[in-house]
């Protein structure tokens, strides 16, 4: 009563003794008990930071590795120096899939899911609790992965020959595209994540969950290249999550592209979607015991 | 009515026979585990069908531009490139010949493109051939402009003398019989051999002389995902004096100069480079320049030439690695396997009762090594012989002959080479996945790494400079790969090696000595932990 006389949010009201919980508070526990418990398990720092630092230390290699010695002038490098600042999303993501598969998979290794499930007997809710929580941790991780590879770059490439001069001015998030590229890398990183918690929802199992997750991740790309077929090539260019995904990456050329940078960023959205729909599904339908 | 128990009853002993402790025990216990989980044996047979299946998605179509029909081949069979500028004449029998190679110089540009003025393969020496039809077998002596002296014979084989210089050079390459031995000096009077070529084929009267090739420039444009490689003609002048034949040549014969081969045609560069229009007069110019010319003036004998003697892998390409496509998932499918066969005891507690059953921990790995390795290889080898087998009979349909093409088969070479090899590497990915287990005591860790060290070099190839992707090759347990490079590498021809072309910087087996030295450092450290941190 006096809550509403107040006009204040339920949240900071502790629920009546008879009536149930109001949804604002459901959601406000089930997500904090969510973070508590990807906060409390010592592997997510280690994952995370794991991830920063190795984002980083590729996108170190990859710039520091090419100059504009190696072409015949820097002009016909056509070089897409963003893009090869993030080329570290490519152990970015299995470290994303491996988080968002854990967060799920591990439960179910341990037995903890029970418990979570009866405290929630609702399944889709702890699946979207869970899915909101590793995406803000992975929008926070990933954007300090992301700044900290283009700063690489920055300070990096003019060494190499990649001066505005030449036609590379040094990435800057003040620019359209590369702020798109910026910004979408992190989305990937949180996509991947949620594509592995789809799956792990699906699977159980931790191997078989990050199996499947990184083979959708990598396979694609592999084929590309060993495939004779132009058309097939093209198709996984443009249907498979990663290379469709990454083409959010490019800042120069996209007539280039198979797949336009924000639809290919549409089509891991999809992939992603597609997983949390059938985890929460097989949720629901299989038990938690078997 | 109370029994004593104590006192009648004999000690409960079972019925079993008693339970040895060997080895060969510990190795059926472990593959009784392996067999009796049923989903386990679902994902060996997956992934056993499913690789067999990409594989042939993999050769699902014809290659991209078929030049069998145009093909000019060597003595070997292989497709070669045969055009060079030469200066001949015949020489019956035994004998040598002389020359010291005053100079090599590029002739400049002749395509539109900037590149370097002398290709480093440009080459000017001596060099004796059956006739002068293209592709017939031949043995050469020469200088280059950035590898030293090369002693090459019939298109494939090249031996490295020293780095000299080509300018003051001296050559001589002496025939006996069958056997060209190829001598290069500073001065004319010492003499350093360089090397023997066994040249069959070779008739009685051969033509002798001198050459000069210049073989196209190349440049490669490496951008994510997309790789453009531009190539255009290149000229070289090479100018000769103090050349010298020792021989039984015919009466009044002299040097008669001639182009052997076939201009390319059209000769327009490819890639990168853009013609403009209207420049028609320009390509007959470039056609005229291309035939190359020789003079004499005293002493000296001044050649200018194009082209190049030297296999052709340009038209071509390794398709061997495209019919065991199927590998990369099968490798996914063991990596997580192993990880389980090792991981899955830790969260279950079985792996106290594996410790307490046999308390030696180096011994239990090792079984568990055995097992999951032989098991892989019994599945893996079958799969990729018949995936193989399949993808290559369909390839061939659809036009990946010879001599474009190389034939691999299962039965000999690099086709049996590489089937066995890449049964070897999924054997070993899986008893590297099961160490990784062991050690990290998590499936998370031992999957995502094994997998990631294994695919993303490959990814990366297209992505990263080229100097850098071929040491990951070398170092990371992708180095593996190597065993499915059907078509070797040629270190005369300016092509680099590109891991994404099916060419790896190791040689077959020396790859896959790297996953194996990986392999067992992963379970030497998995053993060292087991003893000092216990289960």
């Amino acid at each position: 009563m006096t809550a509403q006389a107040f006009g204040r949010p339920a949240s900071s009201v502790p629920p009546a003794p008879g009536g149930g919980p109001t949804w604002t508070t459901t959601a406000a526990r089930l997500l904090h008990a969510e973070w508590t418990k990807l906060r409390t398990v010592p592997s997510t720092w280690w994952l995370l930071g794991t991830a920063v630092a190795l984002m980083a230390a590729v996108g170190a290699g990859s710039v520091s590795a090419v100059s504009t010695d190696q072409c015949a002038s820097a002009a016909a490098c056509q070089e897409d120096t963003v893009k090869l600042s993030l080329t570290g999303i490519w152990l970015g993501m299995a470290v994303a899939a491996v988080l968002g598969a854990l967060a799920l998979s591990g439960e179910f290794g341990t037995g903890t899911i029970r418990a979570t499930f009866t405290a929630t007997p609702r399944r889709w809710r702890v699946l979207a609790a869970k899915a909101a929580v590793l995406s803000g941790v992975m929008a926070a991780v990933g954007a300090a992965a992301v700044s900290a590879s283009l700063l690489i770059g920055r300070l990096v490439l003019p060494g190499n020959g990649f001066t505005a001069e030449a036609g590379y001015p040094p990435p800057s998030l003040g620019d359209g595209p590369t702020l798109r590229a910026a910004a979408g890398t992190v989305l990937v990183l949180v996509l991947v994540a949620l594509l592995g918690l789809g799956l792990a929802a699906l699977l159980r199992d931790t191997a078989g969950t990050l199996t499947a997750t990184l083979g959708l991740l990598y396979l694609a790309p592999i084929f590309k290249t060993l495939i004779s077929d132009e058309r097939w090539a093209h198709r996984l260019e443009r249907w498979a999550p990663m290379p469709a995904g990454l083409s959010i990456q490019s800042t120069r050329d996209l007539d280039r592209l198979a797949i336009a940078p924000w639809p290919g960023l549409g089509v891991l959205a999809a992939y992603a979607a597609g997983a949390l729909l059938l985890g929460a599904l097989a949720l629901r339908i299989r038990d938690a015991a078997d | 009515m109370a029994i004593d128990m104590t006192s009648r009853a004999p000690a409960y002993r079972s019925s079993l026979p008693p339970g040895r402790d060997g080895f060969f025990q510990l190795v059926r216990a472990e593959f009784t585990k392996l067999r009796s989980v049923r989903r386990w044996l679902i994902v060996l047979a997956a992934a056993g069908v499913v690789s067999i299946a990409l594989s042939l998605l993999a050769s699902n179509s014809g290659p991209g531009n078929n030049q069998a029909d145009a093909a000019l081949t060597g003595p070997g069979g292989g497709a070669v490139t045969d055009r060079f500028r030469y200066v001949h004449q015949p020489l019956t029998g035994d004998g040598e010949i002389i020359a010291r190679v005053v100079s090599l110089k590029g002739k400049g540009p002749t395509g539109p493109d900037d590149g370097p003025a002398t290709v480093s393969w440009a080459k000017a020496g001596v060099l004796i051939k059956d006739d002068t039809k293209p592709g017939s077998p031949y043995a050469a002596l020469m200088a280059t402009h950035g590898h030293g002296v090369r002693l090459q014979w019939d298109f494939t084989e090249d031996q490295a003398g020293s780095g000299s210089a080509a300018a003051g050079r001296w050559l001589k390459l002496v025939r006996k019989g069958s056997t060209l031995t190829g001598y290069e000096s500073a001065d004319g009077t010492s003499w350093q051999r360089v090397g023997e070529a066994k040249v069959t084929g070779l008739p009685r009267t051969a033509q002798i002389g001198l050459f000069v090739a210049s073989p196209d420039r190349y440049s490669l444009n490496r951008a994510f995902g997309t790789v453009s490689e531009g190539t255009g003609p290149s000229l070289a002048t090479g100018v000769f004096d103090q050349v010298k034949l020792n021989g039984s040549t015919p009466p009044d014969s002299s040097w008669s100069g001639r182009l052997v081969g076939q201009l390319p045609t059209p000769p327009a560069p490819v890639g990168q480079d853009e013609r403009k229009e209207g420049d028609e007069q320009a390509a007959e110019q470039q056609m005229k320049d291309l035939e190359g010319s020789d003079s004499r003036s005293g002493g000296r004998i001044t050649v200018t030439g194009s082209g190049d003697i030297a296999p052709d892998t340009f038209g071509g390409g390794d398709n061997l690695g495209q019919s065991l496509a199927g590998s990369w998932v099968a490798l996914m499918a063991f990596a997580a396997l192993g990880a389980l066969f090792v991981t899955s005891e830790y969260k279950r507690g079985m792996i106290r009762t594996t410790l307490t059953a046999s308390p030696r921990r180096g011994r239990v790995l090792l079984a568990k090594a055995l097992v999951i390795g032989g098991v892989s290889f019994a599945v893996a080898l079958p799969a990729t012989a018949a995936g193989f087998s399949w993808a290559q009979a369909r390839m061939r349909d659809s036009g990946w002959v010879p001599p474009v093409y190389q034939h691999f088969s299962l039965n000999e070479g690099a086709g049996l080479r590489a089937v066995l090899g890449t049964a070897a590497l999924l054997a070993l990915v899986a008893v590297l996945a099961m160490a990784a287990g062991a050690l990290l005591r998590r499936s998370a860790g031992a999957v995502t790494g094994v997998i990631v060290l294994m695919l993303l070099p490959l990814i990366l190839g297209s992505a990263l400079p080229l100097d850098l992707i071929q040491w990951i090759f070398r170092l990371t347990p992708a180095a593996a790969f190597s065993v499915q490079q059907g078509t070797p590498h040629y270190e005369q021809l300016e092509r680099p090696c590109m891991p994404e072309n099916s060419c790896y910087p190791l040689p077959t087996y020396g790859g896959l000595g790297v996953l194996a030295a990986w392999t067992a450092i992963v379970l030497a450290l998995a053993v060292w932990r087991l003893r000092r941190k216990d289960a």
